[in-house]
């Protein structure tokens, strides 16, 4: 005897396809727009003659910078933020999760404090000092205040990572030839690759969608990362080409959908984790 | 083949928890020596400070006469087998048992050579390619142990090794083990909570409570003269009975009188007793359930006392019987056949029965 398929199953599909429409017609009218050669206007157009056009118009300046250079800065950022900031989390996790020391348990709730502030926030005040210190136009300095922003955010991960294993691992270890640190890198460290994976893509993907610490401490367009740079975009008079928009979106776009099908794994299992606490 | 000494060894956890309380011992060359206690009893606080996972608040200890107090762990050449194992779970069977050997950089073909020969001698050379989460609880022991084997350290170091097996492969491990130690004759400190495998593994045997060491002393002195009431009812299955009496000396007699009953105690014995604690003294009897006869009728110094509940446990049956409040077990041999509520009299040789000071908990005999 075959399944059989229950009619009341049909509303909810019908619910489901309009839920994934809804959230899906941005991105397909992003994708369908940059194929477009023609696209003037924000109207939905299915192109008679698709074509990479809009790529190629992306080769050109724009403002007096090629836009393509927006998106070698925006990879340059990212990474680099991303680097920094897995990097510190996994040292602050070490030493939050293996030593036990006068002030720990506030010292993270001021990490979730601070996790609560938003960007904007402490926009402002960065920009007043970095000015001060001409660290404007840096992008080393940019690098450190983006890391600050998302540190809170990983180091919660990395130290509920952390905290799961358990720490017999390393004594083990300890007693078998290692040094505390060595147990740490050698036992530890690999256990918690996935996390550090997790840590490390996401706080890249949150560097590159940042928009406001970056507008605030660039101040020029050919140091821009992408996300501030696809503001200029819009001409001088409203006129907008939409086409460049959407072709400049989509490469804009293609980083954080890998990143998210290569983490979703791994993402959950974070989270999970810091649920379970 | 080394040896271990603590001296004076403190351990206090902030605020102020005392987790050992002055130890003093001597392990000596090639002994399988046991720590034995009750959860809490600061037997593995014992353990890890002998391994360099724990500092002593003070005091110190040796390995061979070499003190190593302030020494890492790596630095001290013992190896420990862990409760729960602590395979390493990145890393195949062989890659773990390698591991103590490529920190101590020794070259690759020694490291197998040994890897493969500890293999065989524990009988896991077949599961060298898995990964510890495919192998069953006996084979990860196994594992557990052949890394710790590996290097010949000069002390191995256990913390219930096998509490995290099932009832029947425990008692095939244990004499497993038992007959790896003494082939290998490496000193040995084995921590568990199991007197049946203190006693069965052990050639002595430490019981700790509270974080003191009460008393170090072969098995088969510990089960026959305990130091201490604790002792008395820490070994043994079931444990040992205690039933409150006093001694008193009347009419050039020495008695212990309970509820209900008054036992004659030889001349001697009363004389001895009576220069330790006087003409007059609260005593526990302690009396062990395998030493005493249950008689049906009235008998000479018998404890009266009456049944119950039987339990039968096939070779043998434990008889629980009530004098006055106090429940008293009584293991028979075979089989025991007695209704709940029959009237029995409590036989027993006195020369097993143990004194202990109701205060101090200390043994008067």
């Amino acid at each position: 005897m075959g399944r059989r398929f229950p009619l009341s199953i049909i509303p909810v599909w019908a619910f489901l396809v309009f839920v994934i429409w809804y959230f899906a017609l941005p991105l397909v009218w992003m994708v369908v727009t940059a194929f477009n050669p023609n696209a003037y206007s924000v109207a939905f157009e299915i192109p008679k003659h698709p074509s990479l056009a809009n790529f190629l118009k992306l080769a050109k300046p724009v403002s007096g910078v090629v836009p393509y250079q927006w998106i070698v800065n925006s990879v340059i950022i990212s990474l680099a933020t991303a680097g920094l900031t897995t990097a510190v989390s996994l040292g602050a996790a070490f030493v939050l999760t293996r030593f036990s020391f006068r002030g720990q348990g506030a010292m993270l709730t001021a990490f979730v404090i601070f996790r609560l502030l938003p960007a904007l926030l402490i926009a402002l005040p960065l920009l007043i000092l970095f000015r001060m210190w001409g660290l404007l136009d840096n992008y080393g300095a940019l690098i450190l205040a983006l890391s600050a922003l998302i540190l809170p955010f990983t180091l919660m991960i990395a130290e509920s990572y952390f905290r799961a294993i358990p720490i017999t691992y390393e004594e083990a270890a300890m007693i078998d030839g290692c040094t505390k640190v060595g147990a740490f890198l050698r036992v530890t460290l690999p256990l918690a690759a996935p996390g550090l994976a997790t840590i490390f893509l996401l706080a890249f993907v949150i560097a590159w969608s940042q928009f406001v610490l970056p507008l605030f401490l660039i101040r020029t367009p050919s140091l821009f990362p992408a996300s501030v740079g696809i503001y200029f975009f819009y001409g001088q008079y409203g006129k907008v080409d939409y086409g460049k928009i959407a072709a400049f979106s989509l490469i804009y776009s293609i980083p954080v959908i890998v990143v998210y099908f290569v983490i979703q794994k791994y993402l959950r299992k974070g989270i999970a984790g810091l649920v379970a606490r | 083949m080394s040896t271990v000494r603590l001296e004076n060894v403190t351990k206090i956890f902030p605020p102020n928890v005392v987790a050992v309380n002055n130890a003093n011992f001597k392990v000596e060359k090639g002994e399988f020596f046991v720590l034995l206690g009750p959860s809490g009893c600061g037997k593995t606080t014992t353990l890890r400070m002998i391994a360099g996972l724990e500092r002593p608040t003070y005091g110190k200890i040796y390995i061979n006469e070499q003190d190593v107090t302030d020494l890492p762990p790596r630095l001290r050449d013992v190896a420990m087998v862990f409760q729960t194992w602590a395979l390493y779970p990145h890393m195949k069977v062989y890659d773990n048992i390698a591991f103590p050997l490529r920190l101590r950089k020794v070259p690759r073909s020694e490291i197998d050579r040994k890897v493969r020969e500890v293999a065989k001698l524990l009988r896991i050379d077949d599961l060298l390619d898995r990964y510890p989460k495919q192998l069953s609880g006996g084979q990860q022991q196994r594992v557990a142990l052949a890394r710790a084997l590996v290097r010949s350290p000069r002390v191995w170091l256990m913390d219930e090794p096998l509490s995290n097996l099932d009832a029947l492969l425990r008692v095939q491990m244990r004499a497993e083990l038992k007959r790896l130690q003494k082939e290998l004759k490496i000193t040995t400190i084995y921590v568990t909570h199991d007197q049946v495998e203190a006693m069965s593994m052990a050639d002595r045997i430490a019981v700790m409570n509270k974080g003191r060491i009460l008393q170090i002393a072969p098995p088969k002195e510990i089960y026959e003269k305990p130091r201490t009431k604790f002792v008395g009812g820490f070994v043994g299955t079931p444990p040992m009975n205690f039933i409150p009496v006093t001694f008193v000396v009347e009419n050039d007699k020495y008695l212990l009188k309970g509820e209900g009953f008054s036992i004659e105690l030889p001349k001697e014995l009363g004389e001895y007793l009576r220069e330790k604690v006087g003409d007059r003294a609260e005593l526990d009897l302690g009396v062990r359930p395998e030493h005493i006869r249950i008689s049906t009728s009235e008998e000479p110094n018998a404890i009266p006392a009456t049944v119950y509940i039987v339990e039968p446990l096939g070779t043998e049956t434990i008889v629980n019987v009530k004098v006055g409040e106090t429940l008293v077990k009584i293991k028979v041999i075979g089989e025991a056949l007695f209704e709940p509520s029959t009237r029995v009299w409590l036989v027993f040789d006195i020369n097993k029965i143990h004194l202990f000071d109701t205060k101090t908990e200390e043994a008067v005999i």
